[in-house]
C-alpha cells in the first residue's frame, strides 16, 4: 500500500499546478476590479491607478502569475487585500476553525449515522424504520441557516444553555456543530441502510448464522464490513465538502471558517485569498481521496492482493 | 426481544445503544475540548503608557462589572485632566460588515471608522450633531489668504506610544494623507504642508478651498503617532497608535476588535474601560446575542422584529440620523429617461409617503433633496421642494411626453446595501405599473453592479450615496468629471456652478451656490430622492451615552455601562 500511497502523493504537483493556472484565468479573466471595490466611495482615478500599481495588477498576466509561482514555492501566498495579513497565517486560522466544526459535525454524523443506519436495514420495516424515514426526510430537506436559527433562539436565547455566536469557547462549537451534521447524517443514514440491505441478502451471511454466530457478530463483522464500501465513498465525498467550509452556518453563527472567508474574498475580490482556499480545496480533496482508496484495500482484500500483482 | 430482523436479546440491544451514546459522548466532549484555534495572528500589544497622575481605580472586569459611581463633573474639553475614577465595565457591541484595516489612510470601508474613530483624533472635530468643524487636535484655524490655511495646534497631547504630538507629527500626517489612495479624494486640493512653529502648521491649497476644514474632520484623517508611521503599512493594518479616547488593545481581522480606555486622553474621562467589537453577519444571530445577554450593542436589527423589540422591557431601539440618502439616480443618456416628462411622471407616480410609513415601517426617514434636512440651512427640508404624489398627474406628463413605453420595461438596478431595499423596489415597481410604465428590476452583486452602471447599462439606480458633504456628493454623482460617471450627466454650466462653489470661501454665499445648484437638479428631476438612512440600533437599557455620527458610526467616549 506504500508505493501506492506515495505515488498518489507525487501526483498531488503537478494536479496543484494545473489547479492555479486554472483559478489564476479565471480569476483574471472574471468582471470586477478589486483596486475600486476596495476605495468604495473614496475612489478617484489616481487613486485606483496607484492602488492597482501597489497591488501588482497592471502587470501581464504571465508576470503576474510567475511571481505568484515563485512565491508560493516559498511558502508565500501573498497578502489578503483587503486586510493585508498574510494570506497562509489568515487561512490557517480559518482553516482550523473549519476542522474544529466539521470535525465535530462529522463524528456525529458518522457516530450516530451508521448505527441508525444499519439499525434499520436490518429491522427493516419496523416501526423504527419508518420513523426513520421520516427523520432522516426532514434532516436532509431543513436549510441548515434556518436550523441553526431555530437551534440558537431554543438553547441560546430560551434556555441560556449554550451561547449563540462566535467561537470563543470551546461550548461556542456545538450549536454549529449540531445544526451542520443534520444534513449528513440523514444522507448517511439512507446510504448505510441501502448497502446494508444489499449485503444482508448475501448467501455468505446464511453460512455465518448457519456455524452459529452470533448475530451481531454477523452484522457488524461481516455484513457491515463490505456495505462499507459505498459508504466510505460517500463520507470520503462529505468530508471534502465539509472541509471547503460551510459558509451558510459560518454566517449565521459567526464562525471563522474557510467558507465565509473564501465567500467574502469573491465579493471582494481578493485575489490571493481566493487562489489560495482553491489550492487548499484541492489538496483537501485529493488528501481526502487517497484516505478513501486506501481505505478500499483494507476493507475489500480483492482489491488489495489485485493491486499487488 | 423480537422487533428487530435479528432476534437479538435485550443485553445485545442495550449494549448496541450503550455504545452508540458512548461514541457520542466521547465525540461531543472531544470537540468541546478541542485546542483552541491556531496562533492568533501576530500583532505587538499597545505599550502602556508611563502612569499618570491619579489612575483610575475601577477593577478592570472582563463582564458587564457593576459601576463605580459616575464621575460628578466631565471636565469640560478643553482641559487636559487624566481620567478621574470612572465606572468602569465592557461594553459588547457587534459589526454586521467586517473591518479590514487598522489603517484610516488606507483602504477603508465604513465598517473600520466605527473601531478607528475612537481611537484616532482628527485635526479637526466634526460636531455629531450638524458636522460643523470645531477644535480637535487643532485648537483653531483662520484663513490667512484665499488659499492659505493657518492651524494651532493642541499642546500636551501625546500619543498612546509616548511621543509627543507637535507640529512636526501633523505635518507628518498630513504628507501621508496627500500620498495615500483612501485619503486622496480629501487631499487632492492640497498644495503643501509646512511646519510654521511647533504648535503651528500651514496648508496651502491649489485654489480657494472651503472644504479643507470639514474634510480634515473625516475619519479617514486620522493623525496616527509618527514612530507608528515608521513602521510601514503593513504594520498599521492591524495596529493603531492614536491620542484619541481608547487604545487597540487587540485586532483579529474580521474577527473581533478590543478597545481599552486610553488613560492619558487629553479630553473628558472615557466611563467604561473596554469596547469590544464582534463581526456577526447574520441578523438573527445579532438579535439573539442582545436577547439572550451576550451583546449589549446591537446594529441593524431584522427589520420585522424592531416593533417587538422595542416593547421589551430590558431591550431599546434607537433611530439614529445619518446623513446618508437613498434616491434614484437616472442614467441621462438613455433616450426615454433623458426626456424630463418622464422622469417627472416617475416622480409624482410614487407613493413615497407609503413607502417610508409601511415598506420600510418608518426605519428611514422620508427625503426631499439629496442633502440631509439639516444641511444648507435646513433646505433639505424645504417643503416647497417636496415632490407631490399625483398618479392621475403623472399619467397625463406621459402621455404629454410622447414616449411609447409599451412592451420597454425600465432597468432597475437597485443597492441592496439600504433597509427594506428589495420591498422598496418591489412597491416602486408596482406604484410606477398602475401609471403604465413597465419596470423589471435586476439583483446583481456589488461589483457587477459598478460594471453595469458603469457601462450605463440601466435607466434607474436607487443608490445609497453619503451626502454629508455638497461638493463631494455633486461631485461624484452628477459631475461628467466623476470616477463613476453613471448618470450620464452633461451640462457644461451645472459643471461650472459646482467648480464655482467650491471655491466660494464665505459660509453664506457658498450655502447660497449650493442650494442653487440643488434646486436644479430637483427641479429638472435630475434625480428623485426616496429616503434619507437611520442607524438603528438595538441596545440593552444598561447602556447610556451612545452616540452616533452622521458619517455612520458608533462613537463611545460618553458610553457607560450600568451594572
Amino acid at each position: 500500500m506504500v508505493p501506492f500511497v506515495v505515488g498518489r502523493l507525487l501526483a498531488l504537483g503537478p494536479l496543484l499546478l494545473a489547479v492555479s493556472i486554472i483559478a489564476f484565468l479565471v480569476l483574471y479573466l472574471s468582471p470586477g476590479d478589486p483596486a475600486r471595490l476596495m476605495l468604495g466611495e473614496n475612489v478617484t482615478p489616481e487613486g485606483v491607478a496607484q492602488l492597482r500599481r501597489e497591488l501588482g495588477l497592471d502587470q501581464p498576466v504571465h508576470v503576474q502569475y510567475g511571481m505568484f509561482l515563485l512565491n508560493a514555492t516559498r511558502g508565500d501566498l501573498g497578502r489578503s487585500y483587503s486586510t493585508a495579513q498574510p494570506v497562509t497565517v489568515e487561512l490557517a486560522r480559518r482553516f482550523v476553525g473549519t476542522l474544529r466544526l466539521s470535525g465535530l459535525a462529522f463524528g456525529l454524523a458518522v457516530l450516530i449515522g451508521i448505527p441508525i443506519g444499519v439499525l434499520t436495514a436490518v429491522s427493516r420495516n419496523s416501526w423504527l424504520d419508518h420513523v426513520v424515514r421520516v427523520l432522516v426526510l426532514a434532516f436532509v430537506s431543513i436549510p441548515v441557516f434556518w436550523l441553526g436559527i431555530l437551534l440558537m433562539y431554543l438553547f441560546a436565547v430560551s434556555l441560556r444553555w449554550l451561547p449563540s455566536s462566535g467561537d470563543a469557547t470551546p461550548v461556542h462549537v456545538i450549536l454549529p456543530a449540531v445544526a451542520l451534521s443534520t444534513f449528513y447524517l440523514g444522507v448517511l443514514v439512507r446510504m448505510v441502510r441501502a448497502a446494508m440491505l444489499e449485503v444482508l441478502q448475501e448467501d455468505y451471511l446464511r453460512t455465518a448464522y448457519a456455524k452459529g454466530l452470533m448475530a451481531r457478530t454477523v452484522v457488524i463483522r461481516h455484513a457491515l464490513k463490505n456495505a462499507m464500501i459505498p459508504v466510505v465513498t460517500i463520507i470520503g465525498l462529505q468530508i471534502g465538502s465539509l472541509m471547503t467550509g460551510s459558509v451558510l452556518t459560518e454566517t449565521v453563527f459567526a464562525w471563522p471558517g474557510v467558507g465565509k472567508y473564501m465567500i467574502d474574498a469573491v465579493f471582494t475580490r481578493d485575489y490571493p485569498v481566493i487562489r489560495a482556499c482553491i489550492l487548499l480545496f484541492a489538496v483537501s480533496f485529493a488528501g481526502v481521496n487517497i484516505v478513501v482508496d486506501a481505505l478500499y484495500s483494507y476493507l475489500n482484500p480483492q482489491i488489495r492482493f489485485a493491486t499487488h500483482r | 426481544m423480537q422487533f428487530l430482523g435479528y432476534r437479538a436479546t435485550r443485553r445485545e440491544f442495550l449494549r448496541i445503544f450503550a455504545v452508540i451514546g458512548g461514541a457520542i459522548g466521547t465525540v461531543g466532549s472531544a470537540g468541546a475540548c478541542a485546542p483552541a484555534s491556531a496562533p492568533p495572528p501576530t500583532q505587538a500589544p499597545v505599550p502602556t503608557q508611563a502612569p499618570a497622575a491619579a489612575k483610575p481605580t475601577a477593577a478592570p472586569a472582563v463582564t458587564q462589572a457593576p459601576a463605580a459611581a459616575k464621575p460628578t463633573t466631565a471636565p469640560a474639553p478643553a482641559t487636559q485632566a487624566p481620567a478621574k475614577a470612572a465606572s468602569g465595565g465592557t461594553v459588547r457591541l457587534t459589526l454586521t460588515w467586517s473591518p479590514q484595516r487598522a489603517d484610516p489612510h488606507n483602504h477603508q470601508t465604513s465598517a473600520d471608522y466605527v473601531i478607528l474613530a475612537n481611537i484616532y483624533d482628527r485635526l479637526v472635530d466634526l460636531d455629531p450633531k450638524n458636522l460643523s468643524p470645531r477644535p480637535g487636535l487643532a485648537t483653531s484655524w483662520k484663513a490667512a489668504n484665499d488659499t492659505t490655511w493657518e492651524f494651532k495646534l493642541r499642546t500636551g497631547v501625546k500619543f498612546s506610544d509616548g511621543t509627543p504630538f507637535d507640529a512636526a507629527a501633523a505635518k507628518k500626517n498630513v504628507e501621508r494623507q496627500m500620498e495615500s489612495a483612501s485619503t486622496k479624494p480629501f487631499t487632492n486640493k492640497f498644495e503643501s504642508v509646512e511646519a510654521k512653529d511647533a504648535e503651528t502648521i500651514v496648508i496651502k491649497t491649489k485654489t480657494p478651498y472651503a472644504q479643507v476644514l470639514y474634510n480634515l474632520g473625516v475619519p479617514q484623517m486620522g493623525v496616527i503617532s509618527p514612530a507608528a508611521i515608521d513602521k510601514g503599512k503593513e504594520w498599521l493594518s492591524t495596529n493603531a497608535v492614536g491620542s484619541g479616547p481608547f487604545v487597540l488593545k487587540e485586532w483579529v481581522a474580521k474577527e473581533r476588535f478590543v478597545l481599552e480606555r486610553n488613560p492619558n486622553y487629553w479630553g473628558p474621562a472615557v466611563k467604561i474601560e473596554r469596547a469590544l467589537f464582534r463581526v456577526v453577519p447574520d441578523e438573527n444571530a445579532r438579535l439573539a446575542g442582545l436577547k439572550s445577554g451576550e451583546l449589549d450593542v446591537i446594529g441593524d436589527p431584522p427589520v420585522p422584529t424592531v416593533k417587538a423589540l422595542e416593547s421589551d422591557a430590558n431591550l431599546r431601539v434607537l433611530k439614529l440620523p445619518v446623513a446618508r440618502t437613498y434616491f434614484f439616480m437616472y442614467q441621462m443618456g438613455d433616450p426615454i429617461i433623458s426626456n424630463l416628462k418622464v422622469r417627472q411622471a416617475i416622480a409624482a407616480a410614487i407613493n413615497r409617503k407609503a413607502l417610508v410609513e409601511l415598506v420600510s415601517e418608518n426605519l428611514n426617514r422620508m427625503a426631499n433633496t439629496l442633502l440631509p434636512p439639516e444641511a444648507l440651512d435646513g433646505e433639505g427640508a424645504n417643503p416647497q421642494l417636496a415632490i407631490e404624489y399625483n398618479p392621475d398627474r403623472a399619467k397625463a406628463l406621459l402621455a404629454e411626453s410622447g414616449v411609447n413605453l409599451s412592451g420597454k420595461p425600465l432597468k432597475m438596478i437597485p443597492d441592496m446595501t439600504v433597509v427594506a431595499a428589495r420591498d422598496t423596489a418591489q412597491a416602486v415597481q408596482e406604484d410606477l405599473r398602475k401609471v403604465g410604465i413597465g419596470v423589471e428590476i435586476v439583483l446583481l452583486e456589488q461589483a457587477k453592479i459598478n460594471e453595469t452602471l458603469a457601462a450605463h447599462q440601466y435607466q434607474i439606480a436607487p443608490s445609497s450615496w453619503q451626502t454629508a458633504d455638497p461638493d463631494s456628493a455633486l461631485n461624484k454623482i452628477f459631475s461628467e468629471r466623476s470616477p463613476w460617471p453613471w448618470a450620464n450627466h452633461h451640462n457644461a454650466e451645472f459643471e461650472r456652478n459646482v467648480d464655482k462653489a467650491a471655491t466660494i470661501i464665505g459660509d453664506a454665499e457658498r450655502r447660497a451656490a449650493y442650494k442653487e445648484i440643488f434646486r436644479y437638479l430637483l427641479q429638472d428631476a435630475i434625480y428623485l430622492p426616496l429616503y434619507h438612512k437611520n442607524a438603528i440600533v438595538g441596545m440593552s437599557k444598561k447602556v447610556e451615552g451612545l452616540r452616533w455620527s452622521p458619517l455612520d458610526f458608533a462613537l463611545l467616549s460618553e458610553v457607560s455601562v450600568a451594572g
